[in-house]
């Protein structure tokens, strides 16, 4: 797939929501969720050969905007550590049902391996089978099974931890 | 499965990906097909549905175009994990100042719950901030703030010459933020040495605000406060002085 300026844009316009929502989802915060969707469709101007999956801009946009939002996550955590304890996380009391848990679990995603941490965002956040989920790696489905395991070991780890 | 995953799992048969793919015209006729039948009978598949058409009708309403097709410059990256960020001419470096913190750690105004705190790095260590606090210069501030509901937050701050600039969002609008105790914003400053009277206000508003009607609203009112409707304030006042 090679996209000019204007298939970006014109895919920006009809596919930018979708990389708005899971952003906002799985960052808490509108202003960051903005500058991923600003990035996410940069590189697709910069780079559009990095599309990976013919045929399929709804697949590149879940795995780019995924990856992003897993870095901004592991930054997070790095510059809570600069700023000491004193400041707490982020703690949302927010109205919607999901919001105290999605914020617990964001700092679990923080502290997983990006790859584990990617396959627990698509099966349990996007609810994709096993089956998508290779699709859109580009791996078998044993392998996420084995990656789901490991990243479900981890966090029952971590919990333990905290 | 983890307790808070199944808290935070997606909640229909079909994944968000499918509907996404399908409602964007990717699935080939015979899924699409089976998808729109599944639909038909499924609660809970069709209120992910709505969901997602929500989402999409919330993001077309406040969706700023492109930046790098219109002209707006390179997009900004975040390659720090903490944004000890210059703000501009309100707060720039001076090594002979020291600032004072005067009043007051989460003021509110008009008894609302609506608050800021205030955070003190120095010498690697972190502190709050505290009435009459002596900081030297070249440390950091951070901000953070507590509201009881989702609201839109502007920070600005207003120097000793009445003026004022925005110290958060970066963006003309206002941020977005949920309801948080304690929760810091995503960008710090260093103090600079501007002599004088600061103050720092931050409005939560109910709804999405221009951020440069408030910046003026509040250059305005200098140095007391605005009235802006739907929006409550808390603010910080510093005192800077040149130290020895």
């Amino acid at each position: 797939m090679t996209l000019d300026a204007g298939a970006v844009e014109e895919l920006y316009r009809s596919h930018g929501h979708l990389v708005t929502r899971r952003a906002r989802t799985l960052l808490g915060s509108d202003e960051d969720a903005r500058e991923v969707l600003q990035d996410v469709f940069a590189e697709l101007l910069r780079v559009p050969e990095s599309v990976r999956v013919p045929g399929s801009a709804v697949a590149w946009l879940y795995q780019a905007t995924t990856h992003r939002c897993l870095n901004q996550l592991r930054n997070r955590r790095t510059g809570s550590r600069l700023l000491d304890r004193r400041v707490a996380p982020i703690q949302p009391q927010t109205e919607e049902p999901r919001g105290e848990a999605l914020a617990a679990v964001r700092q679990l995603l923080a502290r997983l391996p990006g790859e584990l941490a990617s396959v627990v965002v698509y099966r349990h956040l996007d609810g994709m089978t096993q089956e998508e989920i290779s699709t859109l790696l580009g791996c078998s489905r044993r392998q996420v099974g084995y990656l789901l395991e490991r990243a479900h070991a981890s966090l029952q780890s971590e919990e333990r931890i905290a | 499965m983890n307790a808070l995953l199944e808290d935070v799992a997606w909640g229909a048969c079909n994944s968000a990906y499918r509907l996404d793919r399908w409602r964007l015209g990717e699935l080939d006729p015979a899924e699409s097909a089976e998808l729109r039948s599944h639909l038909d009978g499924c609660g809970r598949c069709q209120g992910a549905l709505a969901a997602l058409a929500e989402a999409e009708a919330a993001h077309r309403a406040s969706a700023p175009p492109l930046r790098l097709l219109h002209g707006a410059g390179r997009v900004r990256r975040r390659t720090g994990a903490l944004r000890w960020a210059l703000p501009g001419a309100a707060l720039a470096i001076a090594a002979t100042v020291l600032v004072v913190l005067m009043p007051q750690e989460g003021v509110r105004t008009k008894g609302s719950p609506a608050e800021l705190g205030m955070y003190v790095q120095h010498a690697g260590q972190v502190r709050r901030a505290a009435r009459g606090e002596v900081v030297q210069p070249g440390d950091s501030l951070r901000f953070s703030y507590s509201i009881p509901r989702p609201s839109y937050l502007t920070v600005l701050s207003i120097d000793g010459a009445g003026v004022a600039s925005v110290y958060f969002p970066e963006g003309g609008w206002a941020a977005r933020v949920d309801a948080a105790r304690d929760a810091p914003l995503p960008l710090g400053t260093r103090l600079d040495g501007v002599v004088g009277e600061e103050q720092v206000v931050a409005l939560f508003c109910d709804q999405a605000q221009a951020v440069e009607p408030l910046r003026r609203a509040v250059q305005a009112a200098a140095p007391g406060l605005p009235t802006v409707p739907g929006c409550q304030e808390a603010t910080f006042r510093f005192t800077k002085r040149a130290g020895p």
